[in-house]
């Protein structure tokens, strides 16, 4: 063994790591003022609103008046119709919202990376909505969908398609909730249509001629080459729509205020209302604490079955 | 070198004693700043009066927009301390002093030797809680029915007059609708979807609670107002409830576009016809009082509801905030009138102050004495008492199914009934 050439590789060794080491520190550097904004703005509040949860608070009489009451909170939500309702309404909308946007997105991805001409301009056309202000958004959708036969969506039911008693939509218990639905498809579809697609057109084209060769067709093709290759896109994308779909409020707040009667109300539209119309901050904050279980459960279910099929 | 420092140490310390006696002193003393939220301002020369006569206070002047997020809005900032004197519409005030939000004034009321009784009549009502006061009554609303005459005009209606009854409302309703039908689609009258704007007429003879001091909702009155709604819905006599919320119609601009012969709105009807520049119109308006519900009812009729100004519990200059709200309110009811609103202070209701009201509006002076006739009965549509205002939030959830045509009236009825005794029981 050469003693020298040893020493000298050690030498090198040790600077390596001091040099690792630096730039980790170094990276933690650059990151920790966003940390430091994540613990105090999002973590610590989520703390708080989870012990708040457990007692009896309110926040006009300051940090005095808390008082621990358990599971008292909770007990109270399960004789709650509003809380009761949103949990199920929150579960329609997801189970309807998320598989439609991620499916519609990933037709239209697909479709626009067929395109030759006209790419760009259709593609910002489908992004549009998106970056739109969903408070002007939903005061559009509400005329379209005005509930008498004069308005646009009911003249065309009515006269061409020949429906005699058209839907009130956004004013009726039955179809309120279509209609945000939709409204919240389309508003957000194109967000996952960027994603997808730009993930898309990174796929190795060998795959495709391979396939080509071997006498697959479209269909196939899409189903058997395209949608495996994206399964990691695809996961990322419909955990983020799940997500969001039980956070959805500002739509529901806008257009129907959670109503007709409890037909739209979501979890978050009964926080706000426990929390800003009866000023019961620990009711409300109980309610988030369901809210983050279930959005927790979910994702972690959705993680879990993204491992098993990745094996 | 030791002999320096010490003579500079000594200065130094010196002049901080002397910065801090200064400071201390009043004459130099920084003005108190109050912070006062609002959507509906007085001129801002009252304010800049304000602070020439009491120079130890400063007001800054914050506009909110009158939408259903200010009450939100202005719930954060007196919870965080960031206002010293807030606007509280239509009841929202007795929540707020339920939930300790608002200050208690009694003292400070006994201090400034404030006759209530004198000052503010039966405004009073709605700015107590048990007997103690926790804002100082400000605006109020009355409501009338304001109508178009070119329409009845046109229409060949006889005007509305003091002691008409809910059986000519809905027949000039109806001959003003039937007119309507081919002369551009103009409905024969309009009431809103506010909480419990249904409940105006039969105000005038229901009652809210029981002997017991359980939900009445199923008293006659409120069956028949709600059945009321629906009817004027259903026959074409006024936009449906869920057109008007479908398209977010507004009073002030359907009735002042002629989309109808008569409007059941606020005396805030009269700002809005100030605002020509917003609101043009070129016809002559009437103004009536409310109809009658049944021949049983006597005397001339009108629905009210107060706005008030409180003091939060979190703000720190109380007093300040207390001076600047009753010389506001004491001596500017011209300034609050100029606005077109109807100010709670009674003493100073003479024709000058209804002049000031009506300036700019097309309203003569005349048809304004009825928003300050003190022999008008009035009644309100709000309820108060004990979960007042959670027992009109679960009203106003209920009826919104019965109005879109969803479920049956006793369905609704049961619901209200369980729903708000639970939470008086509790």
């Amino acid at each position: 063994m050469n003693l020298k050439s040893q020493s000298g590789q050690t030498v090198k060794k040790k600077k390596r790591s001091e040099i690792l080491v630096n730039e980790e520190r170094t990276a933690y550097a650059f990151l920790l003022p966003s940390l430091i904004g994540t613990l105090i703005f999002v973590m610590v509040p989520i703390f708080i609103s989870l012990i708040l949860g457990f007692t009896k608070w309110n926040p006009i009489k300051g940090l005095t008046d808390i008082e621990f009451v358990g599971l008292a909170n909770f007990q109270r939500m399960v004789s709650d119709e509003r809380v009761l309702t949103a949990i199920v309404n929150n579960i329609k909308y997801s189970i309807f919202y998320v598989p439609i946007t991620i499916g519609l997105a990933l037709l239209l991805a697909e479709l626009l990376n067929k395109l030759v001409f006209g790419k760009i301009p259709l593609r910002t056309m489908i992004f549009m909505p998106y970056i739109s202000s969903l408070a002007s958004i939903a005061v559009v959708w509400m005329l379209l969908f005005y509930p008498s036969a004069s308005g646009p969506i009911n003249s065309i039911l009515v006269n061409v398609f020949k429906i005699a008693d058209p839907p009130k939509w956004f004013t009726s218990s039955k179809y309120a909730m279509t209609g945000i639905i939709a409204m919240s498809v389309w508003h957000d579809m194109g967000y996952y249509v960027v994603i997808i697609l730009a993930n898309m057109q990174g796929l190795s084209q060998e795959v495709y001629e391979s396939a080509a060769m071997d006498g697959a067709n479209k269909v196939q093709t899409f189903l058997k080459i395209t949608i495996p290759m994206l399964k990691n896109t695809l996961f990322f994308c419909l955990t983020l729509a799940t997500i969001n779909s039980f956070k959805v409020f500002d739509q529901v707040n806008i257009i129907t205020e959670g109503g007709p009667r409890f037909a739209t109300t979501v979890l978050v539209q009964a926080i706000y209302h426990y929390a800003f119309k009866e000023f019961n901050f620990s009711y409300a904050s109980a309610i988030a604490v369901v809210l983050f279980i279930m959005v927790f459960t979910v994702t972690y279910l959705q993680r879990r079955l993204e491992k098993k099929l990745s094996v | 070198m030791k002999k320096i420092v010490l003579v500079f140490l000594v200065i130094v310390i010196a002049s901080f004693a002397a910065g801090t006696v200064f400071a201390a002193s009043p004459a130099a003393q920084e003005p108190v700043t109050i912070r006062y939220y609002d959507w509906d301002m007085v001129d801002v020369s009252v304010i800049n009066r304000f602070m020439e006569e009491n120079p130890d206070i400063k007001i800054e002047l914050f506009e909110i927009a009158a939408n259903s997020d200010r009450t939100t809005q202005l719930d954060i900032l007196a919870m965080s301390g960031d206002i010293d004197v807030m606007p509280l519409a239509d009841g929202d005030q007795s929540i707020r002093s339920e939930q300790g939000m608002l200050a208690n004034l009694d003292e400070l009321i006994a201090k400034y030797n404030i006759d209530m009784e004198e000052s503010f009549g039966i405004y009073n009502e709605w700015v107590k809680s048990g007997d103690s006061y926790y804002s100082i009554p400000y605006r109020t609303s009355k409501t009338a029915v304001y109508y178009n005459k070119r329409i009845f005009d046109q229409a060949g209606v006889e005007y509305p007059t003091s002691d008409w009854t809910l059986e000519d409302y809905k027949a000039k309703a109806a001959a003003i609708s039937e007119w309507g039908k081919s002369n551009g689609g103009v409905f024969g009258t309009y009431s809103h979807t506010y909480a419990n704007e249904w409940a105006i007429l039969p105000a005038q003879v229901g009652k809210w609670y029981t002997e017991d001091g359980l939900s009445n909702i199923k008293d006659p009155a409120w069956v028949e107002g709600l059945k009321l709604r629906k009817e004027l819905d259903s026959t074409g006599l006024q936009m449906s409830y869920s057109e008007i919320k479908a398209s977010s119609t507004v009073i002030n601009s359907s009735f002042l576009g002629e989309k109808e012969g008569m409007a059941m709105a606020g005396s805030w009807l009269v700002r809005d016809m100030k605002k020509t520049d917003k609101f043009p119109f070129d016809f002559e308006v009437g103004i009536c009082s409310l109809p009658r519900w049944d021949e049983s009812v006597e005397g001339i009729r009108g629905n009210y509801s107060v706005s008030a100004l409180g003091i939060p519990e979190t703000s720190k200059h109380k007093e300040e905030a207390f001076r600047f709200i009753i010389w506001l309110e004491m001596q500017n009811a011209d300034a609050i009138a100029a606005t077109g609103n109807v100010p709670c202070y009674l003493p100073a209701y003479n024709d000058e102050l209804i002049e000031t009201f009506v300036k700019g509006s097309t309203l003569t002076t005349e048809q304004a004495k009825f928003f300050f006739d003190t022999n008008v009965i009035l009644t309100t549509n709000k309820v108060f008492g004990k979960e007042g205002a959670s027992y009109v939030s679960i009203i106003n959830e209920e009826v919104v199914p019965y109005f879109y045509d969803e479920v049956e009236l006793e369905e609704v009825l049961d619901n209200i009934e369980k729903r708000v005794n639970e939470l008086l029981k509790d």
